[in-house]
């Protein structure tokens, strides 16, 4: 008597089944050895057990999904560069590989839970800071660097330093200074300005939201559903998109600017709110959208902030800037 | 010829895929960014005839030199692994941060921990490539596709549990 050979289906054919990459007829086929096979079945619920698991750890190191820039803007990035064929995909990868080597040295990635938490940051206060702690530090090529600092208080700094070729390379920290001056001694909160704008010199210009958008390909910072009081503009460098302060109402009444542009802009304009008498706070460093500068047949990135401004506590700035899309 | 709009389309499709796969590859967010854009500034520029599989092959490779750029540089490089997590869930407790952050980890351990290949092919499955294109990207019969993604899915699992014994052990 001839004994009946069973072929279990293999485990690739199971993952290939489960992932519906086998044709009708081959689908087919399992089904009906998996209808009467209780080892087949068990492996397959083994398999879709692993496979749901494996989807999950990649969900897991997904990364955050941010709106893709429009395509108008890639299509200019694509239109600015010298027409030229290449035949071999290993040559272009090369080059540009080339090109991060060489222009695009290791961008700094700053923590934004970090960098400028201190709610007191714009205050006049003396006030209390803990232990001077470095960020995030990160790449160092050597060359010419440029500092900005904000140091609206005699015993605190926030400096926003660019260093190398490309802003985008930059580092930001906070620390104590050793100046021994005095605390300023400030006004009284009653007898205090309350800004209802910021102090922007002659370069600026209000624009409306529509104006504001078609400026920066659609990457205006706003907070939802406050409504917006202004939208001011300054140009920016070539092939940059302009800096902004997009001013808002928030529910208390108080005005909430939200200033976004390259590192060292924002700190020249954040720097420049600050008086004796004006109480502001402002919010963590967020990152925004970097800007592409096109650099002979690759690309530079110069890195953008927005810092949200105004005469709230640091919480609830931070808050509000945690909701900023860019729209 | 490809019509220019085809780019697009791929590109509004396409997008957070490829980043998605980048992003595996470069553990960097904004990088995985800049290098899916260049990859479409590319395709516009190129015009591929099989779009669709060119911009992945495109993508690997920006990958697969970014990797080697990166080892060379790599005593400049600051890995930040709490950065999708800080940002797409602000509303968890730091305990469940700090445990996420480990789990986070522990997966891409798990990844790095597999062979090229086995990656790669699971990468582009996860990114929504068939298995035909599969095949036609790593030059693997369509037959062998399942077959690799099979051990590679055992093997991630397999090293993202060994890795988590380890953990739970230097905890206790």
């Amino acid at each position: 008597m001839r004994r009946s050979t069973v072929r279990h289906v293999p485990e690739d054919e199971l993952h290939a089944y489960l992932d519906q990459a086998l044709s009708r007829s081959q689908c087919i086929e399992i089904e009906t050895h998996l209808a009467g096979c209780p080892a087949c079945r068990e492996s397959r619920d083994t398999i879709a057990g692993l496979r749901d698991r494996t989807t999950a750890m990649l969900d897991l190191v997904a990364p955050r999904r941010s709106p893709p820039p429009p395509f108008a803007t890639l299509a200019a990035r694509a239109a600015a560069r010298p027409r030229r064929t290449w035949h071999r995909p290993a040559i272009w990868a090369a080059s540009f590989a080339g090109a991060l080597l060489a222009g695009w040295s290791m961008r700094s990635v700053f923590d934004a839970r970090g960098a400028a938490a201190s709610p007191a940051l714009l205050t006049a206060d003396p006030i209390e800071v803990p232990v001077p702690s470095t960020i995030v530090a990160t790449g160092d090529t050597g060359a010419a660097s440029h500092t900005l600092a904000l140091t609206p208080a005699p015993s605190t700094s926030l400096e926003l330093r660019s260093r190398g070729p490309s802003a985008g390379d930059m580092e930001i920290r906070q620390a104590v200074g050793a100046d021994p001056a005095p605390p300023l001694q400030v006004s009284p909160p009653e007898t205090a300005v309350v800004p209802t704008a910021l102090s922007l010199d002659s370069r600026w210009t209000s624009v409306t939201l529509v104006e504001a958008e078609q400026a920066t390909s659609g990457l205006v910072p706003l907070i939802p559903d406050l409504p917006v009081v202004e939208i001011q503009m300054r140009p920016g460098g070539a092939q940059e998109r302009p800096l902004l302060v997009v001013t808002q109402r928030h529910g208390s009444g108080v005005l909430v600017h939200t200033v976004e542009g390259p590192v060292e802009e924002v700190a020249g304009v954040v720097g420049a709110q600050l008086g004796p008498n004006v109480r502001l706070g402002s919010s963590d460093v967020q990152r925004s959208t970097p800007d592409y500068v096109e650099a002979g047949p690759s690309f530079s990135r110069t890195q953008r902030v927005l810092v949200l401004v105004a005469r709230l506590p640091a919480d609830t700035l931070n808050q509000l800037a945690g909701s900023v899309v860019l729209r | 010829m490809r019509m220019p709009d085809e780019i697009e389309r791929l590109y509004h499709a396409m997008y957070p895929s490829v980043v998605r796969f980048l992003y595996r590859k470069v553990w960097d967010p904004d990088r995985a960014e800049d290098l899916a854009q260049e990859v479409f500034i590319r395709a516009m520029a190129h015009r591929p005839e099989k779009p669709r599989a060119w911009i992945f092959a495109v993508a690997a490779n920006l990958a697969r030199d970014e990797a080697r750029a990166a080892v060379r540089r790599k005593k400049h490089l600051t890995l930040l692994t709490n950065d999708p997590v800080a940002v797409s869930k602000p509303d968890i407790s730091p305990h469940e941060a700090v445990e996420r952050d480990e789990q986070l980890t522990q997966v891409q351990e798990a990844l790095d921990a597999l062979s090229e290949r086995d990656r790669e092919v699971l990468l582009l499955w996860d990114a929504g490539m068939s298995y035909v294109e599969i095949a036609q990207q790593t030059g693997l019969a369509v037959g062998a596709v399942g077959t690799t993604l099979a051990r590679a899915r055992r093997r991630l699992v397999e090293a993202y549990d060994k890795n988590e014994a380890e953990h739970r052990a230097a905890r206790s």
